[in-house]
């Protein structure tokens, strides 16, 4: 009998070792261990409850697509479902797109659609004409920034969305636009006709402010092109004599996250940008590309709103924990995570939360709020406050007259050159 | 033994408990992924099949979609119940109908009190109302251009539609048709100011008023958003629970008025004999059989509908039947190909007393249905009126986390009306998203 213990401690290391391995997700969690994973293993349990997930589902899309009272489109049931169940899991950057939604992220991520050219902003009788870009169609045909559209082939856009005026903009490349405008100082609409064309949005525009030997570049997204474009307009805004360079970051959604760190090896070599903490708390380390890195022979400044999100933010946080930069506006959204694009069966997409991130210095600025919505903590507070003043229709957003935070981040480079020389 | 196995002996003790922790993994990573056997094969077999707009099956659809989740999501998805009550609320919200709703496990043990006659909160129904809908005496404006510019605008408003005859809101003057403004001094969003503000915009571009006042007006609305409650949050808040107190300011019509109230117990019982000797008739669960005894003998009889925000169907067809002979009692519509259903009683009353209804605007769902099934075969008079409007037939849908929804199936027509023409697909209501001042986009 005797002889025999040994073998049950052998058996008994081996038993505990496997359950180990069969709770080591629940520890990893921080939770306690659980006999479930067990009992379903020895088929005790039942997976949960007497209806599969699947079936819940199934059963309820077929439920409503037949007995509810107005023609329902499967399509568009069927969507809905996926919507709200990617919604159930609380996590606002959890998306499901439909193949149309995803055709337009895709667009916006890469920076390219077919249209004419412009940039447009809501206006009572349609749309008016903020930018007309370079070399554009629009350009070509003679419109020009300040123009209002009021019909699009014929029909009034007076009272229309800018979204839906943008749909009948575009359309298929080579295929011709009539557009009526007005004008001002012109007493009547006139119609212009463009030919459609393949359009690389400027995500970066930059302006040098003469009185002020400052530069500007804004930057609305980090798309495709943004990196390369940020590098252009920089060696464009060095031309001039630069004191100093506010990078305008303001409502900038964010974007790709290699092209964040692809404009950041401008300032930092080889540098770590951030940690992503995956599934399973698997730490992974992003950094910046090597060789590529600028002198910078001024101060910089990056203004901030609280619509600065993700690349922006780490952008901004890179910057700031390298001390590289002035942080000026108001603290941004707090948008902590990292998303991949998963492709699903026909043509939409799963845009799914893959891991959290911290900035260099260990911050985590994930966004916290209450039940109701409104913001409570996250994102990247300002070194010098500075709000933007929306109510007053006389302050222009991007203008250096009137533009508050923007008038605040060249008093703060000013202060930043002026001791000592 | 020797000293030689001894060794590797334990060697292979050590060799099996890493190949059982593995195993472990292994094992436990299979049942947190479910059954799908190769989900990595399985995807690229979709991808190469993948046309966009081909039909895909919408089972497949939701087991990809969870298997794409648990796979690659960044925290691990233990509830899978939990999603598929998520997909089906996202279902119920697509119909964008007030009356299909998704309720959660305590919205729908409210629920099921309040068809018993059993009330929480503040006791009293509220309902998300279409400002625009039925029941609104809406007359064509004479600034068309104002309208055009302010369609789509469709905010529905959090409106009284029942009280407990003895209730906290009842107690506090509360009355059927007002609306929540504030809730806890959180304010509800509310059509008024932002069309104000469309106005006023027009009146600025047309130099008929001044920029200051524009301004003026944007900061109210924006100081108002700062603190803002959702409108079903706000309802779970004044419906459920039986125990603090809560802040509310109403709107009736012009005016504001500010309650305080506590939430607590109350009832709406199924059926109440009223000092005028007519019977308030609730349709709540039980109704039928004391609808019976409180008529026998009777040759005739007045009835109250007014005040009967939630009844079950079938209670009101046992009280038809009570009340009236048996036959068709008008349709219950739907625009489904043969899915519209009689309204047949195959059993009823030989001598219906003569009846006469009370009815008014809180004269709605199944008692509504009840009193034009009625007045329609010339059984009773109907004593006030207009009714609300509100004849819609649900089913309530139970999903195994103890959620449910609720479902229209079918618009209850009288045999005296004509066919409805179909309803026009109304555009989605518009975001408030789009009072940014800065809604710049390339074209």
């Amino acid at each position: 009998m005797k002889r025999f213990i040994p073998l049950f401690v052998a058996c008994g290391a081996v038993l505990i070792c496997f359950l180990f391995g069969l709770n080591w997700r629940t520890i990893q969690r921080g939770e306690m261990p659980s006999t479930a994973p067990l009992m379903r293993l020895v088929g005790l349990a039942e997976p949960t409850s007497a209806q599969a997930p699947e079936q819940v589902f199934q059963a309820n899309y077929a439920k409503i697509l037949s007995d509810y009272y107005k023609p329902v489109t499967a399509k568009d049931l069927k969507y809905a479902g996926m919507t709200g169940l990617v919604a159930s899991l609380g996590d606002p950057h959890t998306m499901f797109m439909p193949p149309v939604i995803a055709k337009e992220f895709n667009q916006e991520t890469q920076g390219n659609f077919v249209g004419i050219g412009a940039r447009l902003d809501p206006d009572p009788l349609g749309a008016k004409i903020l930018v007309v870009f370079d070399d554009s169609p629009a350009w070509k045909a003679g419109v020009k920034a300040g123009d209002t559209i009021t019909a699009v082939e014929g029909k009034s856009t007076m009272g229309k969305a800018v979204d839906d005026i943008i749909k009948s903009i575009r359309g298929a490349e080579g295929t011709l636009v009539k557009i009526t405008l007005v004008r001002p100082g012109k007493k009547d609409p006139f119609v212009i006709t463009a030919r459609r064309a393949e359009i690389t949005s400027p995500t970066v525009e930059g302006r040098y402010v003469p009185s002020r030997k400052l530069g500007v570049l804004s930057v609305v997204s980090f798309s495709e092109p943004t990196a390369e474009q940020f590098d252009t307009e920089l060696r464009k805004l060095e031309t001039n004599n630069l004191q100093g360079l506010v990078i305008d970051l303001r409502s900038n959604p964010g974007g790709l996250l290699e092209i964040a760190g692809e404009m950041l090896s401008n300032f930092v070599d080889g540098k770590r940008v951030i940690t992503m903490r995956g599934r399973g708390g698997h730490l992974e380390e992003d950094r910046t590309p090597r060789g590529h890195k600028h002198l910078f022979k001024y101060p910089v400044v990056v203004l901030v709103n609280e619509d600065s999100a993700s690349a922006a933010e780490i952008f901004t946080g890179v910057l700031r924990d390298y001390r590289l930069a002035t942080i000026v506006g108001t603290h941004t959204y707090g948008k902590a995570s990292v998303q991949n694009v998963f492709p699903l069966i026909d043509g939409s997409v799963a845009k799914i939360t893959i891991a959290r991130y911290l900035l260099p210095n260990g911050q985590d600025i994930g966004r916290k709020v209450d039940e109701d919505g409104t913001f409570l903590t996250g994102g990247i507070e300002p070194d010098v406050y500075a709000p933007y003043d929306i109510d007053n229709p006389k302050v222009k957003f991007g203008d250096p007259k009137t533009d508050p935070q923007l008038i605040k981040a060249f008093s703060v480079l000013a202060s930043k050159r002026s001791p000592g020389r | 033994m020797s000293d030689i196995t001894r060794s590797l002996v334990s060697g292979g003790v050590v060799v099996l408990s890493i190949g059982a922790i593995i195993a472990g993994l292994i094992v436990r990573d299979h049942q947190d992924l479910g059954s799908s056997a190769d989900p990595e094969q399985a995807s690229v077999g979709g991808l190469i099949a993948s046309r966009e707009g081909a039909e895909v099956p919408a089972d497949r659809f939701f087991a990809q979609m969870v298997e794409k989740l648990k796979r690659e999501y960044v925290d691990p998805i233990d509830d899978d119940q939990k999603l598929a009550s998520g997909s089906v609320r996202g279902m119920v919200a697509s119909l964008n109908d007030p009356n299909s709703v998704f309720m959660d496990a305590k919205e729908y043990a409210a629920f099921k009190e309040s068809l018993a006659g059993h009330y929480q909160g503040i006791g009293a129904e509220l309902s998300l109302e279409d400002a625009h809908g039925p029941a609104a005496t809406g007359q064509a404006s004479d600034t068309d251009k104002d309208e055009v510019l302010a369609s789509g605008i469709n905010i529905p408003k959090l409106t009284v539609v029942g009280l407990t005859p003895n209730g906290p809101a009842a107690r506090a003057g509360v009355k059927i048709g007002d609306s929540v403004e504030y809730v806890d001094n959180r304010w509800l969003i509310q059509e008024e100011p932002i069309k104000e503000l469309r106005q006023l915009t027009l009146k600025v571009n047309k130099k008929a008023a001044s920029m200051d006042e524009l301004i003026k007006k944007r900061k109210e609305l924006r100081k108002k958003l700062e603190k803002f409650v959702l409108p079903l949050r706000a309802r779970d808040e004044l419906m459920i629970g039986e125990t603090g107190m809560i802040h509310v300011v109403w709107r009736r019509g012009a005016t504001r008025i500010s309650s305080v109230l506590k939430r607590e117990k109350s009832e709406m019982p199924g059926i109440v004999a009223e000092p005028t000797g007519a019977l308030h008739v609730s349709f709540a669960l039980g109704s039928a059989d004391k609808l019976k005894s409180a008529i026998q003998g009777k040759k005739s009889l007045m009835l109250d509908l007014r005040n009967t925000p939630v009844g079950d169907f079938d209670e009101m067809k046992a009280c038809l039947a009570a009340v009236a002979p048996k036959g068709n009692y008008g349709v219950l519509e739907s625009e489904r190909q043969g899915k519209t259903r009689n309204l047949t009683l195959t059993d009823g009353n030989s001598t219906p007393p003569t009846m006469t209804i009370k009815v008014d605007r809180s004269t709605r769902g199944v008692a509504e249905i009840f009193a034009l099934a009625l007045q329609s075969k010339g059984l009773a008079k109907l004593d006030g009126g207009p009714t609300a409007g509100h004849r819609y037939i649900s089913e309530t849908v139970k999903l195994p986390d103890g959620s449910a929804y609720s479902l229209v199936t079918g618009k209850y027509r009288s045999p005296s009306e004509k066919p409805a023409k179909r309803t026009v697909k109304k555009s989605a209501p518009e975001t408030i998203a789009q009072l940014g001042f800065r809604g710049e986009v390339d074209a």
